[in-house]
């Protein structure tokens, strides 16, 4: 997967980079518009993920002419407003999906993989780990070719913890992924215990290892490292 | 409050006009009818003094008495000469029969006394008055017609000139009240050559700028802040939640890290909500339609079900497909989420959530404890009804401020151990 990030703000920028090689996914940065206009008229990239407010432009400009360079690009537009304005022009510009600031790193991380995903292993949609196999156009769960039943919150956390492998997950994190703004994080943190208990174990159950594991209490972690 | 009445200018104007003519036309009539008076007065007086003079001169060639009565005089009477000299002249105005044109007719009588060779004499003369009375009268039945007349016209040329005269002032006040703040519309210059008019629209327009200017360097300041702000955020967030899971991290230390991190979210939520209201205030939303609800309640309970259930809450619905309101769908999702949310954190496991719309009214209840704070904080800026401190104590604000903007009524209620929000229209 190679992505193009255009942020502008530098530190916020080197984590972002940070977080995703972590997760093996081929990353460039720019900061300005004119950078990120030089970038997609040489190299091709499968995912831009373009922060609106650049210092020398708006990021929508860059969307338009991805979208006449490379219709098939998928576009992750990061808005700081929560405009409602800039998200409806982004999407009906073409961009793919948005992520409204401050987000989650893991946010980002399986925003970009579904991304990923959908615009570009058309037909591959399973994620494989050892015995355990998502199958995502038909939001099933299989462990050694066993289906296996689960709700619809149980499978997306499922689905984040195997978008975000090997990465820690708050529970604000998870919450955050699993209900938006729906509730207020304090009073979800019960509720993902639940979840987390059921989730681990439905897969235990069906033969599968525990892979989630707890980290001090604080968050979750979805490893297949012993 | 009791309003006060209020009139249009130029009918007030027209209304004053008429009174200020009818006090004209008025004292112009007394004044004339005093005229006449006098004139009549002198010139009878003058007639009468020379019929007076005329009379004491015959008397003094000694003529009898009877060769002089005829014509105006009608009567003269030799008296003692003791009589009271002060009660003389008298005059009065009296009706005499006339059987010729068999009519009354007004006289003026003046008795005199006139001394001639030491006697005295009591002269009685008569004088027909009648058509100056007419005449005077006419005074006041002419001008009464004529200032009706003038009524008419200048009632009639007010209703014109108020369609006229005063159409670009009417569609100036069109213009502003068409005005909206940060809105895209322009707004819409009247041609106008009225002095005044042009002065009122240019002040307006002046007004219209500088408010428009300022509004959004408002707009632009705030959403600077919010952006620039999460930004940080973001960064403070981040870097905390790496260290959070440092191997090298003592667990005091990372209870610290904990809070940085907690704190910065709540920080980013707290942004994230004020610049929301903020911009319900300045009434960003404006993608008002007609919105059936029972789609969207549906939908929003599907998705907090869940959690519902964790805390052993289940939700009932009895919903009316004909409740509609006027209002930004994304505003009344956010109403609908925070009601939601408020449900399922305060409610307790008495009873159920119970929501329902009639075609009229949206009605959420649960079951829970009486407030700790009273009614009228409830709906107040970061008054919490709970010690959390994950809970901004926005919720309720956010809800109440989309309500005020919108034209909704929200109450709140506590019946038969549930708290109950009641939206109306």
């Amino acid at each position: 997967m190679k992505l193009l990030l255009i942020e502008d703000n530098h530190l916020l920028a080197e984590d972002i980079l940070a977080n995703l090689k972590d997760q093996s996914i081929g990353v460039e940065h720019v900061s300005t518009l004119t950078d990120a206009r030089e970038k997609i008229g040489v190299y091709a990239y499968d995912i831009l993920v373009v922060d609106l407010g650049l210092p020398d432009g708006n990021g929508l400009d860059v969307v338009r002419l991805i979208k006449e360079v490379d219709a098939n690009a998928g576009v992750l537009i990061v808005t700081a407003r929560d405009s409602v304005d800039d998200k409806v022009t982004g999407l009906e510009l073409g961009a793919d999906d948005y992520i409204t600031k401050p987000f989650h790193m893991a946010e980002l991380i399986a925003r970009v993989r579904s991304l990923f995903r959908r615009k570009k292993l058309k037909g591959s949609n399973v994620i494989e780990v050892n015995e355990l196999k998502v199958d995502i156009s038909l939001s099933t769960v299989s462990i050694n070719d066993q289906i296996i039943e689960m709700t619809k919150k149980e499978y997306d956390l499922l689905l984040y913890f195997l978008y975000n492998r090997e990465k820690m997950l708050t529970k604000e994190n998870i919450a955050e992924h699993l209900w938006g703004d729906h509730i207020d994080q304090a009073d979800s943190f019960d509720f993902i215990y639940t979840h987390i208990k059921n989730l681990r174990k439905k897969l235990q159950k069906g033969g599968a290892k525990d892979y989630i594991k707890s980290v001090y209490g604080m968050g979750y972690k979805f490893s297949t490292s012993k | 409050m009791q309003s006060k009445r209020t009139f249009n200018l130029l009918s007030r104007i027209t209304f004053f006009y008429l009174i200020f003519t009818f006090v004209v036309f008025y004292f112009n009539a007394k004044l004339l009818t005093k005229e006449a008076d006098e004139f009549i007065d002198s010139d009878l007086n003058r007639r009468f003094g020379w019929i007076e003079g005329r009379v004491e001169h015959h008397l003094k060639k000694g003529r009898s008495i009877d060769s002089l009565i005829g014509g105006s005089v009608s009567n003269i009477q030799e008296i003692s000469s003791h009589c009271k000299k002060t009660d003389y002249p008298i005059t009065e105005d009296i009706t005499i029969y006339h059987p010729e044109i068999e009519r009354n007719l007004i006289h003026r009588r003046k008795v005199v006394l006139v001394e001639a060779n030491g006697k005295f004499y009591r002269v009685s003369m008569d004088k027909e008055v009648q058509n100056y009375y007419y005449f005077r009268d006419d005074i006041f039945e002419y001008l009464i017609p004529s200032f009706i007349v003038l009524v008419i016209l200048i009632v009639a040329f007010n209703v014109l000139l108020q369609g006229y005269f005063l159409r670009p002032f009417r569609r100036i006040l069109e213009a502003m009240q068409n005005f909206k703040v940060g809105g895209s519309k322009e707004v819409e210059k009247v041609s106008t050559t009225t002095k005044e008019f042009v002065d009122m629209q240019d002040l307006f327009t002046n007004m219209i700028e500088r408010i428009d200017a300022d509004y959004n360097h408002l707009k632009e300041y705030t959403e600077d802040v919010a952006h620039e702000i999460q930004t940080p955020l973001a960064i403070i967030r981040n870097k905390s939640e790496s260290l959070l899971f440092s191997e090298k991290l003592e667990e005091e230390d990372a209870k610290m890290i904990k809070t940085i991190y907690d704190e910065a979210n709540h920080l980013s939520k707290l942004g994230t909500t004020l610049n929301l209201i903020t911009k319900i205030e300045n009434g960003e939303f404006t993608d008002i339609k007609t919105l059936y609800t029972i789609e969207e309640i549906r939908n929003q309970v599907e998705a907090v079900e869940e959690l519902a259930q964790l805390k052993s809450l289940s939700i009932e619905m009895k919903l009316d497909e004909e409740h509609a309101l006027n209002i930004d769908p994304y505003l009344f999702d956010i109403i609908l989420k925070n009601l939601l949310k408020n449900a399922i954190r305060y409610g307790t496991a008495e009873g159920p959530i119970k929501i329902e719309t009639t075609s009229t009214e949206f009605r959420i209840s649960n079951y829970g404890a009486p407030l700790n704070i009273s009614k009228d904080q409830l709906f107040k800026r970061f008054v919490k009804g709970s010690e959390s401190a994950q809970s901004l104590g926005l919720g309720l604000a956010l809800v109440a401020k989309i309500c005020s903007v919108s034209g909704l009524k929200i109450s709140y209620g506590y019946e038969r151990k549930q708290h109950v929000f009641l939206l109306k229209k």
